[in-house]
């Protein structure tokens, strides 16, 4: 088989271009891969909150450093995080439930949206005991807001 | 020695200061710095009326800000340890060093500005038709870099308004429903805010982006004098209820309009001085005068109340107060992918170089009122939201 000159340029134009832009999709994938940060130096995602006792039944105490509200009622203790669902604000305690300043939503006293432009409702977190009995707040894993960590 | 400055001199400029027209048309092409310009231009886009001198002010600024960026930065460490340091030592210690900040802090608003009143000029006047579409694209993107550059300059004073507004701004790049997460982590380096973000934040800043708008402020110079230079309303189609009664044979024609031109030395460039030296004593003015805020540092565990973005992204922000995703990127988006597609959606008759001409009058008006409803939700933002982003009737 005989292949023209004029279609023998143009297969090898083809796999010519083909090369080039294989070439230059593997170096923007790679390009992305590199941007794309595998360690984080940010903040831990476990963070100790102390005794237990540091948390009156019926109060809601604000952990700065992990953003999230502890609170402890008849059930046992449960930790509510304080980032808004909307812009990752951190939301503020009012006489009744809180409030984001950054753009006005509002949530109750267990985190249901009540105004504002919150797609969703304060998330909860897992809380455990590590071994000396003190309190860990795991911001990794979510849980359902009934979920309360119970005392023996 | 006096033949020697001679001789340097000599060398380095080829022609001496214009004496008449031939010399001045040398002048123009021999120089680097004046050769951007045509040797000859048309008398009619001299006026002020035919520019409102915003494109070279936006130029202006841009020289100013990379001055002034390029000082900054020998007193900047992006890191959050320091950073905040570094502007109190600016502030307080380094000779001059408050006032280089406030030249880069309101050059850099006031870019904002001139590029956006550029764009209003380039619309109402329809310079954005053929052959120049791809100059109004550029100039799309010149105005959607000079926001990034805001944008991630914002973040550098490291105060408590810098980290608030960025983690305002980058929550709603992941609020896109797909790719959202992945987009955010890859601007911020980082789950969240912190010395990933700042790095990647002060590298975009001062290196990326500052040659992206270097570049493609030199293809739009460039193709300004390639697509026939500016839009004048010699390029309008005659008014057909102004006809003039004699009309010029058409062999006449071209001697006559090369008749009309005039030198770009000493016409053009004097013009371009005095608006240089016009916008540069308006912010020396201003930065004597106007001191560029600083909050305290910046706190990952307490968010100001109200926490708001610069004045030129609270239009955005007020709309992402209605819904993250829909206001916050949709509608940007949607814009800046509208206005790079104008001109090649834009059917009506070509109706050059005046504003508000009868033929595209619906067209200036919509856009006047799409950049107005901007600014009327920009002032919403500014002035009438309080703590809790709650409405205000009155802020003060």
């Amino acid at each position: 088989m005989s292949l023209s000159p004029e279609s023998r340029r143009r297969f090898l134009s083809l796999v010519g271009w083909t090369t080039a832009a294989v070439g230059a999709g593997e170096a923007a994938w790679a390009s992305l891969r590199f941007a794309r940060a595998p360690v984080s130096y940010g903040p831990p995602r476990r963070f100790g909150l102390g005794p237990p006792e540091r948390y009156a039944a019926g109060a809601t105490v604000f952990v700065e450093e992990a953003a999230v509200y502890v609170k402890r009622d008849e059930g046992g203790l449960r930790a509510m995080s304080a980032v808004c669902t909307h812009l990752g604000c951190t939301v503020r305690r009012e006489s009744e439930g809180f409030v984001c300043p950054c753009h006005g939503s509002r949530y109750d006293d267990d985190g249901r949206v009540l105004g504002g432009p919150a797609p969703a409702a304060l998330a909860f977190y897992r809380l455990e005991k590590d071994r000396r009995g003190r309190l860990v707040v795991d911001l990794g894993r979510r849980v359902e807001p009934a979920t309360k960590l119970r005392e023996a | 020695m006096k033949t020697f400055l001679a001789r340097v001199h000599a060398s380095i400029f080829r022609v001496g200061w214009p004496r008449d027209d031939r010399s001045a048309l040398k002048a123009m092409v021999s120089s680097i710095v004046l050769h951007v310009h045509a040797p000859k231009v048309r008398p009619a886009t001299l006026r002020f009326r035919a520019t409102w001198a915003m494109g070279l002010a936006s130029m202006v600024l841009l020289l100013m800000l990379t001055g002034t960026g390029v000082y900054l930065m020998f007193y900047y460490y992006p890191h959050p340890d320091v950073a905040f340091r570094s502007m109190k030592d600016l502030a307080f210690v380094v000779p001059f060093g408050k006032v280089t900040r406030n030249l880069h802090r309101w050059a850099a608003h006031g870019m904002v500005v001139t590029v956006t009143v550029h764009m209003l000029r380039v619309f109402l006047t329809a310079g954005y038709k053929a052959p120049r579409e791809a100059n109004w694209v550029a100039g799309v993107l010149l105005w959607v870099l000079t926001l990034a550059l805001s944008f991630t300059g914002y973040l550098l004073p490291w105060d408590q308004l810098a980290y608030w507004a960025v983690t305002v701004g980058t929550n709603m790049i992941g609020s896109v429903p797909v790719g959202g997460d992945f987009l955010r982590e890859l601007v911020l380096g980082d789950a969240s805010v912190g010395e990933a973000a700042l790095l990647r934040f002060y590298v975009l800043h001062c290196v990326f982006l500052p040659i992206a708008i270097g570049g493609i402020a030199a293809f739009h110079l460039f193709r300004v004098r390639r697509d026939g230079g500016l839009v004048t309303s010699e390029h309008a189609p005659p008014d057909p209820a102004s006809v003039d009664p004699a009309p010029p044979t058409d062999a006449a024609q071209p001697k006559k309009r090369e008749a009309r031109l005039v030198n770009a030395w000493p016409h053009l460039v004097y013009r371009e001085v005095v608006v240089a030296l016009v916008v540069t004593a308006a912010l020396a003015a201003l930065s004597l005068w106007l001191d560029a805020p600083l909050e305290p540092e910046a706190d990952r565990t307490r968010t100001p109340n109200p926490a708001k973005a610069p004045w030129y992204f609270l239009g955005v922000q007020e709309l992402a107060h209605y819904s993250a995703f829909w206001g916050g990127v949709f509608v940007p988006a949607a814009m800046v992918v509208g206005l790079a597609l104008l001109p090649y959606l834009d059917r009506a008759p070509v109706a050059l170089g005046r504003t508000f001409p009868r033929e595209r009058f619906r067209a200036c008006i919509l856009f006047c009122v799409m950049l107005a409803f901007m600014g009327v939700f920009t002032v919403v933002g500014t002035f009438f939201r309080g703590p809790g982003w709650a409405f205000m009737y009155w802020p003060y």
